[in-house]
């Protein structure tokens, strides 16, 4: 018994592998549709959104990267949804160098995007109702830059100036957005200084579930109003405005994983338990 | 240090007190002339560290060019390294973010070498909790305990298992992650006012390439 459970704690590393590449491979092959319930968080960014007035000012600072990609990603993707269907003024920037492109996708569809969003689908148009202003580089001087001039830099991320763009008209400053999200991993500290601190503009951010411990002590003192973490707040706001995209179908992966790793831990536990019983080392 | 090293770094101390304490002040006071000084700078502020990318890039290339001709260590890797840097830069500048060639990399190879170095996590954690995870003492099985709550309770399907898994994980996240991270956040928060004040004075001088501090 003992030596069977000595060879079990002594498994080839490859044996674990190949079993959490099994289950993670099952959803991608046969989805399972496991339930998902969404958390107090994601209620409270979507009523937010829901409640704010026809015509408010939404930023999102669109900061994902590839290597965040499915969670923030997914997240963007379905807040941008969420806010081109309501009668809001949506202008996006970014404060990372791989936004643009990400940005794009979210368009053009992509594998870590899913199917393209079509603005014009909810009767948005560009220059009136939503705006992409670009990669404005420099970190927290950006962000200072950006909340004190909205119109730092001069025309959009394809080049025409923003005088022509009615949407503009209705941000200058910081002090005309009424919600700013921020999908990023980094960086978190800075935007709370220098945009809710400075300015109080309610602060939602869209965080990478490594980040998100980060976030509760924030939440707890009113600095972040909100956040979607990982996968499954992108998963859970898809359920909640009922636009059911990658996040939720990517959800069984992440929630097949997460079972893996839970296993993994009690099977390894018991495993030393009894050997410990059993006068083992 | 040679005088004229030292004339250089006082004026670059003198610089950044005066730039320094300015800002400080003016996060204080609501007047257009001082505001309007301080967003120009600001903006002059992005640009110069857009152009410190530019010095970045400069070293980075020729760092590595003179590994490849002295055939150095590692030599081939820096070849790769400057085909991948210079590559997507020129096909950006000359055609922006919109052309195939520069979508292509950024889309077909970037993209899910990015997101295969984040996936192989999965394997390591799994294997990690396997081996490493272990009740050996009280502190662990506490910390053991937790983990696995606050694990459940991020995974939506253990609601059918037991639907107390969120609530329970949410309160120790609220509380007690939120209690340490807090302390952790403060003490961070000193020692950035500090550094700063440190830095402003003149007292600091580590990043104008001085050797010590006062």
């Amino acid at each position: 018994m003992i030596m069977s459970i000595k060879k079990l704690m002594e498994i080839d590393s490859r044996y674990l592998y190949l079993v959490m590449l099994i289950l993670v491979s099952i959803p991608i092959i046969q989805p399972l549709g496991l339930p998902i319930r969404p958390s107090d968080y994601a209620i409270k960014v979507y009523n937010f959104i829901e409640s704010l007035p026809p015509e408010s000012v939404v930023v999102i600072d669109a900061a994902q990267t590839a290597g965040y990609g499915a969670e923030l990603q997914t997240q963007y993707v379905v807040i941008l949804k969420h806010v081109l269907k309501k009668d809001l003024k949506l202008i996006i920037v970014s404060f990372s160098a791989e936004g643009p492109m990400l940005v794009d996708m979210a368009y053009e569809g992509g594998i870590i995007s899913g199917k393209p969003v079509d603005p014009a689908k909810y009767g948005d148009v560009y220059g009136e109702d939503y705006v992409y202003l670009g990669y404005i580089p420099g970190g927290e001087t950006a962000f200072v830059s950006f909340a004190r001039d909205c119109w730092m830099t001069k025309t959009d991320a394809s080049g025409t100036p923003l005088e022509e763009l009615p949407i503009m008209q209705y941000c200058k400053t910081a002090e005309d957005w009424n919600v700013i999200i921020a999908f990023t991993g980094g960086n978190h500290e800075q935007r709370i200084a220098q945009w809710y601190n400075a300015y109080l503009v309610p602060l939602i951010f869209g965080v990478p579930g490594v980040s998100a411990p980060r976030m509760y002590s924030y939440m707890a003192s009113g600095q972040v109003y909100s956040m979607l973490s990982s996968l499954i707040g992108a998963a859970e706001y898809e359920i909640l405005t009922n636009e059911i995209g990658l996040a939720a179908a990517l959800m069984d992966v992440l929630n097949l994983g997460q079972l893996c790793v839970v296993a993994a831990v009690i099977i390894g536990n018991l495993g030393y338990i009894v050997t410990r019983i059993r006068g083992g080392k | 240090m040679s005088s004229y090293e030292g004339e250089i770094r006082s004026i670059a101390i003198i610089i950044t007190a005066i730039v320094g304490f300015f800002f400080l002040i003016e996060y204080f006071i609501v007047w257009t002339p001082v505001n309007k000084t301080a967003s120009n700078i600001t903006a002059y502020g992005t640009v110069l560290l857009g152009l410190a990318g530019i010095v970045g890039i400069g070293n980075l290339t020729r760092f590595h060019l003179k590994n490849i001709f002295r055939q150095g260590k590692n030599w081939i890797p820096s070849i790769i390294l400057l085909i991948s840097l210079w590559l997507p830069l020129v096909l950006g500048l000359l055609y922006t973010r919109n052309h195939f060639i520069f979508s292509y990399i950024y889309n077909s190879i970037y993209l899910p070498t990015s997101q295969a170095f984040f996936a192989i996590l999965a394997f390591y954690i799994v294997s990690g909790a396997y081996r490493a995870f272990k009740a050996r003492n009280l502190d662990a099985a506490v910390l053991l305990i937790a983990g696995i709550l606050v694990f459940m309770s991020n995974s939506p399907a253990t609601g059918i298992l037991w639907p107390g898994f969120q609530p329970l994980g949410k309160w120790i996240q609220d509380v007690f992650t939120a209690a340490g991270l807090r302390g952790i956040t403060i003490g961070i928060a000193i020692g950035s006012v500090v550094t700063s004040l440190r830095v402003l004075t003149g007292r600091e001088r580590r990043h104008l390439a001085g050797r010590g501090v006062e």
